[in-house]
């Protein structure tokens, strides 16, 4: 085995030419831009690709059985293709990796050997074993963000793997805790050595070295891969997750969602992190969300249509604790490794301006949900008011036709109604050519079904979508807050979902307050929705500037301002419902009947979420006529704040005004309000 | 009653055509219970129509199978134009015409159920399957295969019985079907949300096999079709075929069978197709009566 590793020494350079991943060697260099392909299967060669160019260029992971997305990744991309595996990769494996590739590929024996090439011009590398999967993602994840060589030592590797990297001038090496035998041996060919014996110290490190504070964390469960009929192995994909944002690896078991969580608040307790965001790497199987029972049929309400009698909440939500959600939360989902690489690819690497093509609506199908439509058609018309070029179809207007032709016609689709397949023919059979980046699917059981895994096949990056029955008014409420927050606030997708979460939770507390029997409906339209992608991710929307001022919040000494304009978005009237409000109102479930007709006009609430950096977590009623809820999320210090003006109680004709909330530390220490003056 | 002077005698041909089958076997075992094996049935559908436009009426004839042999086809169109389409995976007989009142037409035969040759095989899932049973692998609006309920469901309740257990697959799958899915009259069809309920009717609980089967990459298609001894009107009866040694083999989650389909049972349409399928301006709604030709004796007791 040593004979045969120092044979190798010599071939560095005709590997580095072949390969092209030496400076020297330009004749045979791969050109920029080239995708690399590695076997799914083989995870050390696979993870020492994605630290090492998964930044930078495609690292697809190629699995025979799951081919979808990489075909499709395929189809789109300009660039040059290569393939690498190891010698030991089976004939038949090698051979369809040819096929797909369309010309040799480069085989490799000695994955030491392969880092020196990868890493050429690192000044540190980070040791481990390719045996030890935990550790290997803890290396490849610093490697992937601090340009570390990664050097992942085989079955006899050791001294002898260490030795060929002399030569290679090394400032540090870190030296992780299944590696620590040959830290002396590190210590010949570097000036300095970094023990890493413990998952925290390894942390320590990863974080000084990334010399900037993070602003996001990964969570992945390196025993995905384990699974029978789940065999994701998504964790293979967090160190590249974890390289691109800059953000720590944490490392998960098999567990109940609670235990996720406080183990995960705990790391970021240790190492006084104060992330925005939080990023899983794996589906709801190796990650479990959470279950909490039907709050409607736990009331004694009907049954969700479905059949559902539980509701699956997403890691990190706290709504299901009657709190705000704090952190911004994605989940990087694919039916496995290979998939899940071709959707980063996508996203990473594929050019994607801003969207030229029409945001899609398609919107009560089944024209059963007029109240829901009204939301909606005020949503697109929220859009087109910034300037977003939309489609909006209804009714039915919607065909199965129409829904084909047009998944390959819009970057962005919105689906509001009873939950269809997109994707498959009416007998079976998938239907789709391509895929919208981003995907609403506001409906019932959006998650549950084929659709997600399937988008995500044909180009997908990220879906909003939900885990049970959805109610159509909250439903269409939190889309149209999705959206408020995506074009007013450019929030990205994670920080959209979570706003539009908590404007429901707010909603909640407000129904409750003012007794309405619906309140659980809307709450559980609040548990149910989550987003598959990534949170950090924008859409860019291209936005101009509003033709109509929406409404504003302002912070000032006094405390927040709303200013509503008295000019409100295109009337909207589907059956008995009409709305017709200021640009950035909420709408809900909140109905009016307006005197004298059968008309019921959807009500106009007012949100927004503001970073406070002072103990005033409360929002006071500015006067008679307004309900108010606040809610604070201390770990991110966000205060969500919910108003419902009475515009009678106001003696005001309708919406208009400029109002000022008062600030206090607990809602209990807000003013008492004085009745209005009369003249 | 019936229309006599119209009736299309078309036995031979149609008994050529579902007669070819793809092997589909029965095991050797013997059942204890009298069986008759000969029957003549009758679906009569009553169609329902208002207009002078045209309508067509498509009725599902006996799938064809191996072990089944389908004769003295007559039809009653009253009316209406008959077309036998015995050809492919799907015969069935089409009438048009307009139907401006209510009308009653009707499709008689004999079907007679043959013993099956060979044994119940061990079904495996397929590495490498051939394009022709590709579909039967894909997901379907009837068969959520990639939804992750689907692999929740397999990883909790057929993943541990085959890691640790050593079960085989397609066993550990029919035992966790009957075993976590309970069947109701009042339950749900759809499979997603038996899954979810945990409960639901035979065609639910079916169609939930066919998913888990298709998402663990067993071939698997629904059957459904008519339990000639059934009282009931319709007679509707459903049931699973699995892919194995270059032939579909049945089998029933829901009734918890495996190979031996009873002669009774005669498949009509196929992955969600319909018994009865109407185009234009009217309604149908179908009867099936069937009456034994001859008693046969059990050969196991």
């Amino acid at each position: 085995m040593i004979g045969r590793r120092r044979a190798h020494r010599s071939a560095i350079a005709v590997l580095g030419l072949v390969l092209g991943y030496l400076p020297v060697a330009d004749a045979g260099a791969a050109p920029s831009g080239t995708a690399h392909v590695v076997p799914a299967e083989d995870t050390a060669l696979a993870l020492l690709l994605l630290a090492a160019r998964g930044s930078s260029e495609p690292v697809l992971l190629f699995d025979p059985s799951d081919r979808g997305g990489f075909d499709r990744f395929r189809s789109e991309w300009r660039g040059a293709t290569r393939c690498i595996h190891r010698a030991g990769t089976s004939a038949g494996i090698a051979a369809l990796l040819r096929e797909v590739t369309g010309g040799a590929c480069v085989v490799v024996d000695d994955l030491v050997v392969l880092a020196r090439a990868l890493w050429p011009d690192a000044t540190s590398a980070i040791v481990t074993t390719e045996a030890n999967y935990k550790w290997m993602l803890r290396s490849a994840a610093l490697a992937g963000a601090t340009g570390s060589a990664l050097l992942p030592l085989g079955e006899a590797g050791g001294r002898d793997d260490l030795t060929m990297i002399g030569g290679w001038r090394l400032g540090a090496i870190y030296v992780t805790r299944p590696a620590l035998e040959w830290a002396e041996a590190a210590r010949a060919v570097a000036s300095a050595v970094v023990e890493l014996p413990s998952a925290d110290a390894f942390t320590t490190t990863y974080l000084r070295a990334l010399k900037s504070r993070p602003t996001a964390v990964v969570i992945t469960n390196p025993l995905d891969r384990r699974s029978l009929f789940s065999p994701s192995s998504l964790s293979l994909l967090a160190p590249l997750v974890s390289a691109v944002h800059r953000a720590p690896l944490f490392l998960v078991e098999d567990a109940p969602p609670e235990n996720i969580e406080q183990a995960t608040l705990a790391f970021i307790e240790r190492h006084a992190l104060s992330p925005s965001h939080v990023i899983l790497v794996g589906d709801e199987l190796a990650l479990r969300s959470h279950r909490v029972a039907d709050p409607v049929l736990a009331a004694g309400g009907p049954e969700a249509r479905g059949g559902g009698t539980d509701v699956r909440v997403e890691l990190f939500s706290d709504i299901d604790r009657d709190e705000p959600q704090a952190l911004a939360v994605g989940r990087i989902v694919g039916e496995g490794a290979g998939q899940a690489s071709a959707t980063l690819a996508r996203q990473y690497h594929l050019p994607r301006g801003a969207p030229a093509r029409p945001v899609l609506f398609f919107t009560n199908a089944d024209g059963i949900f007029p109240l829901g439509e009204t939301i909606s058609r005020t949503t697109a018309a929220e859009l087109r008011n910034v300037g977003v070029a939309v489609k909006g179809y209804y009714g039915e207007k919607i065909s199965h036709a129409l829904i084909q032709r047009s998944l390959t016609a819009t970057d962005v689709l919105v689906w509001e109604g009873h939950a269809r397949d997109l994707t498959l023919e009416e007998q079976g059979g998938i239907a789709a050519k391509g895929a919208p980046a981003l995907v609403v699917l506001q409906g019932c059981y959006t998650f549950d079904r084929s659709d997600p895994f399937i988008l995500m096949d044909k180009g997908t990056i990220a879906i909003v979508g939900t885990s049970t029955a959805i109610y159509s008014a909250p439903g269409s409420a939190l889309a149209r807050a999705f959206f408020d927050a995506l074009l007013y606030e450019n929030a990205d997708l994670g920080t959209a979902t979570r706003n539009a979460r908590n404007f429901l939770l707010a909603l909640t507390h407000l129904q409750r307050a003012r007794k309405h029997a619906d309140w659980r409906k809307t709450y559980r339209a609040a548990l149910a929705f989550a987003l598959w992608g990534d949170p950090t991710l924008r859409p860019g929307l291209g936005t101009v500037e509003p033709k109509l001022a929406p409404m504003t919040w302002a912070r000032d000494e006094n405390g927040l301002t709303l200013a509503i304009p008295a000019r409100g978005l295109e009337r909207v009237v589907v059956g008995p419902y009409v709305a017709e409000p200021p640009p950035r109102s909420m709408l809900s479930g909140l109905l009016l009947r307006e005197a004298g007709t059968e008309r019921r006009r959807v009500k106009e609430l007012f949100f927004t979420a503001q970073q406070v950096d002072d103990d005033l977590r409360a929002v006071c009623a500015p006067r008679p006529g307004w309900d108010v809820v606040s809610l604070f999320a201390p770990r991110t210090r966000t205060l969500f704040v919910l108003a419902r003006p009475d515009w009678k109680v106001m003696e005001q004709p309708g919406p208009g005004g400029t109002f000022t909330f008062p600030l206090a530390r607990e809602a209990g220490d807000c003013p008492p309000l004085l009745p209005e003056p009369t003249t | 009653m019936r229309d006599r002077a119209s009736t299309l005698r078309t036995a031979a041909a149609l008994t050529a055509v579902v007669g070819l089958g793809t092997g589909l076997g029965l095991p050797a075992t013997a059942r204890a219970r009298v069986q008759p094996r000969r029957w003549e049935v009758t679906v009569a559908v009553r169609v329902e129509g208002e207009t002078k436009k045209p309508v067509t009426v498509r009725l599902a004839l006996p799938l064809p199978e191996s072990v089944r042999e389908v004769s003295d086809l007559e039809i009653a169109p009253r009316g209406l134009s008959p077309e036998v389409v015995g050809g492919g995976e799907a015969p069935h007989v089409t009438f048009s015409g307009s139907v401006r009142k209510p009308r009653r037409i009707a499709v008689a035969y004999v079907v007679e159920t043959t013993r099956p040759s060979r044994p119940f095989p061990q079904i495996l899932p397929v590495a490498d399957p051939a394009p022709e049973i590709v579909p039967y692998l894909a997901p379907a609006r009837l068969f959520q295969s990639r939804s992750i309920l689907v692999r929740e469901f397999l990883e909790t309740h057929v993943g541990p019985k085959v890691t640790a257990g050593g079960a085989n697959l397609f066993q550990a799958i029919l035992e966790a079907t009957r075993q976590e899915l309970a069947w109701r009259g009042d339950g749900r069809s759809l499979a997603l949300d038996v899954i979810r309920r945990r409960q639901g009717k035979r065609i639910g609980i079916e169609r939930a096999f066919v998913t888990f089967l298709r998402c663990a990459r067993i071939p698997a298609r629904f059957v459904e079709g008519v339990n000639l001894a059934s009282a009931t009107r319709r007679k509707r009866v459903f049931w699973t075929e699995v892919w194995a040694d270059g032939a579909w083999w049945p089998v029933s989650a829901s009734r918890g069978w495996v190979g031996n389909l009873p002669p009774s049972y005669v498949g009509l349409a196929r992955d969600g197709d319909r018994v009865v399928v109407v185009d234009g301006p009217a309604a149908a709604a179908y009867v099936v009566t069937a009456h034994p030709v001859r008693e046969e004796t059990g050969d196991g007791t």
